[in-house]
């Protein structure tokens, strides 16, 4: 799907300097935090249809109620603030949510799950483009609550339900660093919320590379099957955002997902040095786990003879 | 707090609490002491609200009306009296619930011996003391950026110490929680007394830690 290939001028390019190391790179969240591209219908479209297709890409445990609530809520009023066309009314525990641009408008009691059509989070997950991720804060740590998850990358929602924030970040190089994030995380003020950026390449433009789907895009990705590099290989670019929610503590995950042909990374210069500087200098583990052992170089090598 | 006039103006930021329900419990045991109840209030209606499972035992408490409007109350004449509640109520509670205690740090002991009692991990008990530890004993801090020597009463945080020379310093919790107040700590050995391992990163929380005896310690602020 072309959707999120940031076809807008605004592509958040993910590389700050000329080497890359994993790190927490957090940094104050600026609005908007909800990304509202041209083909914001085509991309909403595509998270209902993965989640309809595989209820697996939705997860809450039961005691998520309260902080999906509290998630839902803070999501819905985001919009509001940040969208036209929509808007949040409260009346005490009462709510009356109108979104004009997906023909959307729903009365609801905070808490009380029969006055929505689902689940608070799939509501909210079907109306952004983000995967939303709950992570409850008990006992010093955070846990995988909840989350409505259809674009991950090489991972699953489903099998990461429940997990601890350090199980979660198992397979990343550099523990210490989550370990400083999660602590750095628990310590977020109410309404905080933080913005990082993480990235990878890839030989397609889906934004959907799930485990759960990993039978669709599996084969093409380990034959490394590319044609034509400008046009086929992109960079992935999440856009996370952290918040600490409100009235539960619990933090909010977003991951927003931009896709950039190869090719229009090309068109800039800077971004295309600064990448081929990055593949180059990239620590083997590193490279290993983003699964650039092959792709990266591939990158590399194409980027510098478009520059011919 | 006490210059404030009815019609000024105060910035306020959103609620932070270090002291708050766990979603996962089976059950949820309140015990306030006196004034020790305002916190468990808000337990209260939350757990009404969301139907959560839960009982409050107060000894002293005021605002009993609220509760007993909110859930099942079992009040203690004296702390004596709970002392002898707190055993059969602890002991037999569902699997899974938690405690949350808010008072006199006598009680917040009792609480726990009886938990203890009852074979309870320690992660299922949670307290919240409104009087203040004892604070330790007196000691000097060099105040390395402001190029000040401060002297910290007994009885005085450092924080405190701080604020009355008129240097300014961050702070949130004063409790040694949020990490707010961290500061690098140049010189001296500390009694760290925070519960986010300021000792590892080097810093030390100006809110509820020390000097370790006889040692000056160096802070860059």
């Amino acid at each position: 799907m072309s959707g999120a290939t940031g076809k807008d001028s605004s592509y958040p390019f993910p590389l700050a300097h000329d080497t890359y190391r994993i790190s927490a790179n957090v940094e104050p969240a600026a609005a908007p935090i909800l990304h509202v591209g041209a083909d914001h219908a085509d991309v909403l479209a595509l998270r209902s249809r993965i989640l309809d297709g595989e209820p697996r890409r939705f997860v809450a445990a039961p005691h998520a109620a309260a902080a999906s609530w509290d998630a839902l809520v803070w999501l819905l009023d985001r919009m509001a603030r940040e969208q036209a066309g929509v808007s949040l009314e409260r009346d005490g525990h009462r709510y009356r949510w109108t979104n004009a641009r997906l023909g959307v408008e729903q009365e609801f009691v905070f808490g009380d799950a029969s006055t929505l059509p689902e689940h608070p989070l799939t509501f909210a997950g079907r109306q952004v483009e983000e995967d939303v991720v709950v992570l409850g804060a008990r006992g010093d740590r955070l846990w995988l609550d909840a989350g409505m998850v259809v674009f991950a990358s090489v991972w699953s929602l489903a099998f990461d339900h429940g997990m601890s924030f350090a199980e979660l970040h198992g397979p990343v190089p550099s523990p210490e660093v989550f370990v400083r994030a999660e602590r750095f995380l628990l310590r977020m003020p109410p309404g905080d919320a933080w913005r990082r950026l993480n990235w990878g390449l890839q030989l397609d433009d889906r934004p959907d590379l799930s485990l759960d789907a990993s039978p669709a895009w599996g084969p093409r990705r380990r034959r490394l099957e590319v044609h034509d590099v400008g046009s086929e290989v992109h960079l992935r670019t999440e856009v996370q955002h952290l918040v600490r929610l409100p009235m539960t503590g619990a933090v909010l995950f977003l991951i927003g997902v931009r896709l950039l042909p190869l090719a229009a990374v090309a068109a800039v210069p800077a971004w295309s040095a600064r990448l081929v500087s990055v593949l180059d200098t990239l620590p083997a583990e590193v490279r290993s786990y983003k699964d650039l052992g092959v792709l990266g170089p591939m990158a590399a090598d194409w980027l510098r003879r478009s520059h011919e | 707090m006490h210059d404030l006039r009815p019609g000024d103006r105060v910035r306020a930021r959103s609620p932070r609490s270090s002291f708050t329900p766990v979603e996962t419990a089976a059950h949820h045991i309140l015990v306030a002491g006196g004034v020790g109840v305002t916190p468990l209030l808000s337990h209260a209606r939350w757990h009404a609200f969301w139907g959560h499972s839960f009982e409050v035992l107060a000894v002293g408490a005021p605002h009993l009306d609220v509760l007993r409007a909110l859930g099942p109350v079992t009040v203690a004449r004296d702390r004596r009296k709970m002392a002898d509640l707190l055993g059969p109520v602890v002991g037999t509670a569902p699997w899974k619930s938690h405690v949350y205690t808010c008072g006199p740090p006598g009680l917040i002991a009792a609480v726990a011996a009886a938990a203890r009692a009852a074979h309870w991990v320690g992660a299922r008990v949670h307290a919240e003391p409104f009087v203040a530890e004892p604070a330790g004993g007196p000691f000097e801090v060099v105040l390395r950026r402001s190029r000040r020597r401060v002297r910290v009463a007994a009885g005085e945080t450092l924080l405190d110490a701080v604020d009355r020379v008129g240097v300014a310093a961050p702070r949130l919790c004063r409790q040694g929680v949020c990490g707010e107040c961290l500061t690098g700590l140049v010189g001296g050995t500390a009694d760290h007394r925070d519960h986010v391992d300021a000792a590892e990163e080097g810093r030390i929380a100006l809110c509820v830690s020390r000097a370790a005896p006889g040692e000056t310690l160096e802070i860059d602020l």
